[in-house]
């Protein structure tokens, strides 16, 4: 079965000022790691999904979702 | 972690997957135009002793990432959870190449003649060939 993870990262990023780098920055990862994750190129493992949801002040269930309606809700 | 460290890893990081793709044209070319040509101004000590030293570099950089020199916080950002991934993917690539090329030589072997040492020389060119060219497209994407 083929399966997607859509992430919400750039809106959430976005609406917090933050830049790729500066995200980055705050994880402790590459600017093109966060870049890939946004683009869905890469699925971060849990603890790196964690990280993100502590850096951007929301739950990790808001930033990442199984099926692209359920994001934000 | 500093700003100019993500800045730094970023170029060290695109610079490496640039000299791994450029490196694995080379070994491609030169197991093409060297294979089987004794005709050169070298010694054959010296000619397999530097192709011995060049893939044991390589595997090294494959193994650990390489560019052991930098700051460890540079060096963390290059060798990053993504990175390792590609790295993985990567080995992966070399594996299933190493395995059809090792069928396709002990195949061909039966009608062509091919010596130990030729064999294993297109063997592991073309497998780290394959394990540099697979992480450079992965991290260069």
């Amino acid at each position: 079965m083929a399966e997607r993870l859509y992430n919400r990262l750039l809106a959430i990023r976005s609406e917090r000022g933050l830049t790729q780098a500066g995200l980055a920055e705050l994880v402790g990862v590459s600017r093109k790691t966060i870049n890939t994750v946004e683009n869905g190129i890469f699925i971060p493992s849990t603890l790196l999904a964690l990280k993100l949801a502590r850096a951007l002040g929301r739950p990790v269930e808001e930033l990442f979702s199984l099926e692209p309606d359920q994001i934000g809700d | 972690m500093t700003a100019s460290d993500i800045k730094k890893a970023e170029q060290v990081s695109r610079a490496r997957s640039l000299i791994m793709a450029v490196m694995a044209v080379v070994l491609l070319i030169q197991g093409a135009l060297g294979f089987g040509d004794e005709a050169t101004s070298m010694t054959p000590m010296l000619r397999h002793g530097l192709w011995g030293l060049t893939i044991l570099f390589w595997l090294i950089i494959l193994a650990t990432g390489g560019w052991l020199r930098l700051r460890p916080s540079v060096r963390s950002l290059i060798n990053d959870e993504m990175s390792l991934v590609n790295r993985s993917k990567a080995l992966q690539a070399g594996f299933w190449t190493a395995m059809v090329l090792a069928l396709a030589i002990y195949f061909g072997s039966m009608g062509w003649e091919v010596s130990l040492r030729e064999g294993l020389r297109i063997l592991v060119d073309l497998t780290i060939a394959a394990a540099l060219l697979r992480y450079a497209w992965l991290e260069l994407r």
